[in-house]
């Protein structure tokens, strides 16, 4: 028997289903009076589509091969370095690594009082794609071209460090030129902060 | 002039509520008698109907135009008559369909004997068939889809509906001939 033979029905009960059943007026009036009452369509934002096997949340057997083989991928390389610029990738600490080195030949009073009020601070931030990082704060009127990072060759990150007062010194770094990262987060920490916590500072 | 779908959508999504009559009005007959069929009686029909329409203005948002609005209303209409099968199955409906219903079924040509019995016959023989095979039997002889249509209305892979259809047939044509009508 043929595929055609296999899918068909006689004439007469396909002219049956194709039959034309008509609604009526009021039907249809009902069905606008429920529209009106209801709540008003909301516009679909651009995040509201999704796949439906993410929808199901369910994954066909290769699906889940695919994404057990693109996690062991990540965990044994790593995720691939963005080249783009972007903030979500930025990360960055502020730690203090000693206070001032006072030559011995300095004692007394004056190498206490240099002690006291300078630490020298490393500031790294990670922000890849970046080419010039620099560090601006209260220590440098906010200069974005007084102090600037450098790039570590091995781990590219970007490093600088100063020797700063204590006190509410506060900071932030503005890649590029124009792209302010830390503000107004890292604003709000200060070097006494980092200070007091001798080490590292809370991500951004 | 006739305007498209999707400028109606756009209309009502704008706020012209009153622009989704237009879509009540160019699609109501044919969700009724794809409804009708699938469900088998004419009041449940009615209701799940209804209902698809209610649901598509609600979730109108979510109907993107690169996608015929036939097909997305379609979807709603099967899924809801798929929920009244459920529900009647649930309360121990027996469906169908009283011969009252069948009877029901508007017509137009003139209503003679030979028509309401086989109306009445091709009514039961399709209430005998299981829902899926009933719905895709209903889409692609009442409605006329291909059956890639069938999968986009349907979710369902088109070698199943193909499957479905070729047993729904087989079965149908064997419950028509112990009838005696073909």
């Amino acid at each position: 028997m043929s595929e055609l033979e296999n899918t068909s029905l006689p004439e007469w009960a396909v002219g049956e289903l194709q039959r034309p059943v008509k609604g009526t007026p009021e039907q249809r009036q009902r069905i606008m009076e429920l529209v009106r009452s209801a709540e008003r369509p909301r516009r679909r934002t651009t995040a509201a589509y999704q796949p439906r096997w993410f929808r199901r949340g369910l994954l066909s057997p290769s699906g889940a091969a695919i994404a057990a083989a693109f996690t062991a991928m990540v965990t044994f390389f790593g995720m691939p370095q963005s080249t783009g610029n972007t903030s979500a990738a930025f990360w960055a600490e502020a730690t203090v690594i000693k206070d001032t080195v006072v030559s011995g030949k300095v004692t007394g009073r004056i190498a206490s009082a240099i002690t006291d009020t300078l630490r020298i601070v490393r500031f790294v931030i990670n922000a890849p794609g970046a080419t010039r990082i620099a560090l601006v704060g209260q220590f440098n009127a906010w200069s974005k071209t007084a102090n600037w990072l450098t790039q570590d060759e091995k781990t590219g990150m970007w490093i600088a460090r100063l020797a700063l007062p204590r006190g509410a010194e506060r900071y932030a770094f503005v890649v590029d030129g124009d792209q302010w990262v830390g503000a107004p987060a890292l604003q709000r920490m200060s070097v006494d902060s980092i200070a007091m916590s001798v080490g590292r500072m809370d991500s951004i | 002039m006739t305007l498209p779908d999707a400028t109606i959508v756009r209309q009502v999504l704008g706020g012209d509520t009153e622009a989704f009559s237009h879509l009540v009005q160019r699609y109501h007959d044919r969700c009724l008698r794809l409804a009708t069929h699938i469900v088998g009686n004419a009041e449940d029909a009615e209701d799940a109907v209804q209902e698809s329409f209610l649901r598509a203005y609600r979730f109108l948002g979510s109907y993107q135009e690169r996608d015929k609005f036939s097909a997305w209303l379609l979807r709603i209409v099967v899924n809801q008559c798929r929920t009244s099968v459920t529900r009647a199955k649930r309360q121990g409906i027996v469906m169908p369909l009283h011969d009252d219903d069948v009877l029901a079924l508007p017509t137009v040509t003139h209503s003679t004997v030979d028509q309401d019995a086989t109306r009445e016959e091709l009514a039961k023989a399709m209430q005998q068939l299981a829902p899926d095979q009933r719905e895709a039997v209903v889409l692609r002889f009442s409605d006329e889809l291909t059956f890639e249509e069938m999968a986009a209305v349907t979710g369902v892979g088109v070698s199943a509906l193909k499957m479905r259809v070729q047993r729904a047939c087989r079965r149908l044509r064997t419950l028509l001939t112990e009838d005696s009508h073909v």
